[in-house]
């Protein structure tokens, strides 16, 4: 065993210990680590935001940079999002607030229109290309099984949310065909989460034993 | 049944107690379970192995210190994979609390193979903007990013010179904690400009990547720690590294952990079922 | 004109986006070009919101003294420190690592004065304390910010506060936003267990069903199963439902367990009384790509439905909700 004696590293451990405390019962450590996680995060992000976002792509370009390397129709150009930017400090200003729709609108507005050509073809034509059965599959009997097996569990699980019609008959077993198969789905999904969650908690003590205690190389 | 309902009653702090105990123990005293490698890692494994010397690797950073664990030694594997097979990477993100995490990757594993900064691996940065980042990086590189993480000017840095937007990369691997991640990278920078993408993703999400993986959208998946470990182990098999594997030697905690879960929740039923019968 | 000049933007925008996404002219690709460098832009500016929404929620706190308003100082100050060692040019090694160990200290034994009663008539010192640091906090930022306007050579001189890829930067990051971050949701792997022995309880077929996948994927997931072959693991679940059955006396159990049980006698037949070799890596790989995939790929057509449908309202202004209330 071979203690650290960095005092970085014995902060590291002590806000680690003041979060886990937590388990133990709320205690007022724990909740100074809660809020001094949350400061620095945000300041951490708005530093960040300044150097890699803010600065570089908007306040060294439009006043920073001479006429020879950015032209005064770009310079121009530039005012329009300043302005738009600026309308969110409106936010806090309550005879002004209603200024905030002009960036929202102009972001959600690109947003949408961007967004659903790509999840057409990514999430619903991809995904229908894979969901339907091609020649390839009468390759081998398993390949085969196991495609019908999907198939039929993708239309199901469909129907299963489909909601205009009540469930009775032929609509009935297939939702309830789609239950079983979404049930295999959470319950992987499940497992699955319980390995991220205890992988976190490996991580956490693979710092505490080798960088801290020095017991595991 | 008295035993059963007091089970039921148990303290949860002794739950956490015995939970710790049994995670801490395979790390000090290694269980020798050993790792072997799936289907899924070894696809992404061979996609990379495929890549021509010389030619560059996108790696997008998409993870936070929270998924550190599970995602870091992903990307550490995939770095020393690349540099041993004379890769190029290129490494942006979309999460700006995982800067710090590109940074240390870019100052720690170039340097066990002699690569230089600037010549083999250039980090971007962060932007703000997500599928506009990754939309600007389809057209021009320059015009998102025009200088990298550290300032420098993407025209001196003699990697760049060949590469100018998302075309000019044969395949790229985003390792991502949840959204912004990799299902921005397969509806922007896939379906608009063709590129082939695997994806290291945290268990949480791995069982969502499943469908795209069945139609070859994901060339590979590396699902959360243990899929770290598979890299891991297919690295160092295939002669390219010898470095600490910080995965693999999680991986006999995890088989602990999980077997705990298990054995809590049949006793956590067993007990309830028990004592809800007997009305107790 | 406050609500209509937005709508018609909103729908402008997305029109424009969706017809360009198709149209490969080079007025089309400029557009494309320029709007998607005003939304970088306009997205960092979107911080804005949150940053001001968190300092207005902690000083009213702590204007109002409600319950807890001692940490929303701690919180504030933990803002203000880190943004401006970030933003500030240059700064002197000893300032760069006094200010955080400074607020850290003070924080806690803010804590300590004001949660235990013997130590509460300490306040006033505590004010003196922190009042002296904050001065020799400013003093430091002062001779940072001289140094760097008039060149002066300072001892331990570092080049950028949280400059990206400086060492200061490293050590915020490193020393404080990983193990807090990290340890955040490290708590999360014991809460999973508690809630598993407490909460998770196969009440109904499908909870069970969703129990069984879990353990497959769970087991299969890690070496511990990888050398498993499925057979044992059914052998498990008959002997499991056969003790479950005789504890809670249920004739289900037991009928289920002797289903399972002729079901893997027939089984061992079919490969001449060998253990047939299925694996419970393979078992969990197949749940996964089969079952798994044919549930998540149902679930991925709602969203992508679901989202293509709430875009276009919101581009054809059925959808107004982002617009706020108020008669304005």
């Amino acid at each position: 065993m071979h203690i650290s004696t960095s005092i970085l590293t014995w902060i590291a451990v002590i806000l680690t210990f003041g979060i886990f405390s937590f388990l133990w019962k709320d205690n007022p450590f724990y909740k100074f680590c809660e809020h001094l996680y949350v400061g620095i995060s945000l300041g951490y992000v708005i530093s960040l935001n300044w150097y890699n976002s803010v600065y570089p792509d908007l306040f060294r370009p439009l006043f920073f940079q001479p006429l020879s390397q950015v032209s005064l129709g770009n310079k121009l150009l530039l005012i329009v999002p300043l302005v738009l930017g600026l309308c969110y400090f409106c936010r806090f200003i309550p005879q002004a607030s209603w200024l905030v729709r002009f960036p929202m609108a102009f972001v959600l507005g690109w947003g949408a229109g961007v967004t659903i050509p790509a999840v057409f073809q990514t999430s619903l034509i991809r995904q229908m290309q894979g969901t339907f059965l091609t020649p390839g599959i009468f390759a081998r009997w398993d390949v085969f099984l196991w495609a019908l097996l999907s198939f039929v569990g993708v239309i199901c699980s469909v129907l299963y949310f489909f909601f205009s019609r009540e469930h009775k008959g032929a609509l009935k077993l297939a939702s309830e065909t789609g239950i079983v198969f979404l049930m295999v789905g959470f319950g992987a999904s499940f497992g699955y989460t319980v390995m991220a969650r205890m992988s976190l908690l490996i991580g956490r003590f693979q710092f505490l034993l080798r960088d801290w205690l020095g017991m595991i190389r | 049944m008295k035993f059963l309902s007091h089970l039921l009653k148990i303290d949860r702090r002794i739950i956490y107690i015995v939970m710790g105990l049994l995670v801490i123990f395979p790390l000090v005293k290694p269980l020798g379970l050993g790792v072997t490698s799936g289907p899924r890692a070894t696809r992404l494994f061979d996609a990379v192995d495929s890549i021509p010397p010389g030619k560059t690797l996108l790696i997008a950073v998409d993870f936070d210190p929270s998924s550190m664990p599970e995602l870091y030694p992903m990307l550490a594997a995939v770095m020393r994979h690349a540099f041993a097979k004379d890769l190029k990477v290129l490494l942006c993100g979309l999460w700006v609390t995982g800067a710090g995490l590109a940074d240390k990757a870019v100052t720690e594993i170039p340097p066990e193979y002699g690569k230089k900064y600037g010549d083999d691996v250039v980090y971007l940065g962060w932007k703000a903007g997500i599928d506009a980042v990754i939309l600007g990086m389809g057209e021009n590189i320059r015009n998102v990013f025009p200088t990298d993480y550290y300032g420098h000017p993407l025209e001196s840095l003699a990697m760049m010179r060949d590469v100018q937007r998302l075309r000019d990369i044969p395949m790229g691997v985003a390792i991502s904690a949840g959204t912004p991640g990799y299902t921005d990278w397969l509806n922007f920078a896939q379906s608009r400009y063709g590129l082939k993408l695997g994806a290291g993703v945290t268990a949480v999400s791995a069982a969502d990547a499943y469908p795209y993986l069945q139609t070859g959208q994901l060339t590979g998946l590396l699902a959360g720690m243990k899929g770290g470990a598979e890299y891991e182990v297919l690295v160092q098999k295939n002669g390219y590294s010898k470095a600490y594997m910080p995965a693999v030697a999680a991986m006999d905690s995890q088989s602990l952990a999980h077997v705990v879960i298990l054995l809590l929740v049949i006793v956590g039923n067993v007990a309830y079922f028990a004592t809800r019968k007997r009305g107790t | 004109m406050k609500r209509t000049i937005p709508l018609a933007l909103v729908l402008i925008m997305g029109i424009t986006m969706m017809i360009q996404f198709f149209v490969p002219h080079p007025v089309s690709v400029g557009y494309y070009d320029l709007t998607t460098k005003w939304i970088r832009i306009v997205g960092a500016f979107a911080l804005v919101l949150g940053t001001g929404s968190f300092i207005m929620f902690h000083s009213d706190k702590t204007r109002r003294r409600r319950q807890g308003w001692g940490y929303s100082i701690v919180a504030i100050a933990a803002l203000v420190v880190v943004a401006l060692i970030g933003l500030c040019p240059r700064i002197m090694l000893w300032w760069a690592v006094f200010l955080p160990t400074a607020a850290v200290v003070l924080g806690l034994l803010l804590v300590l004065v004001r949660s235990v009663d013997k130590l509460k008539r300490f306040i006033t010192i505590w004010y003196v304390i922190a009042g002296a640091a904050l001065l020799v906090a400013l003093a430091g930022f002062a001779v940072g910010v001289l140094a760097g306007r008039f060149g002066w050579r300072l001892p331990h001189e570092l080049a950028g506060g949280i400059r990206p890829g400086s060492i200061l930067q490293n050590v915020i990051f490193t020393n404080f936003l990983v193990p807090l971050n990290a340890s955040m949701f490290a708590i999360l792997a014991f809460y999973m267990a508690s809630a598993a022995y407490r909460a998770f309880r196969a009440r109904t077929r499908e909870a069970a069903l969703l129990l069984v996948a879990a353990f497959i994927v769970m087991l299969g997931m890690v070496p511990i199963g990888a050398n498993v072959p499925f057979f044992w693991f059914l052998v498990v679940a008959v002997a499991a439902l056969a003790v479950a059955g005789l504890v809670t006396r249920a004739k289900a159990l037991f009928i289920g367990a002797g289903m399972l049980a002729v079901g893997l006698l027939v089984w061992l037949v079919f490969w001449k009384f060998r253990i047939p070799p299925l694996m419970l890596p393979d078992t969990a790989e197949w749940v996964l790509s089969v079952p798994n995939m044919a549930a998540k790929r149902a679930i991925i057509f709602g969203v992508a439905l679901g989202g293509i449908a709430t875009s276009l309202k919101v581009i054809l202004g059925i959808e107004r909700g982002w617009l706020g209330g108020g008669k304005q």
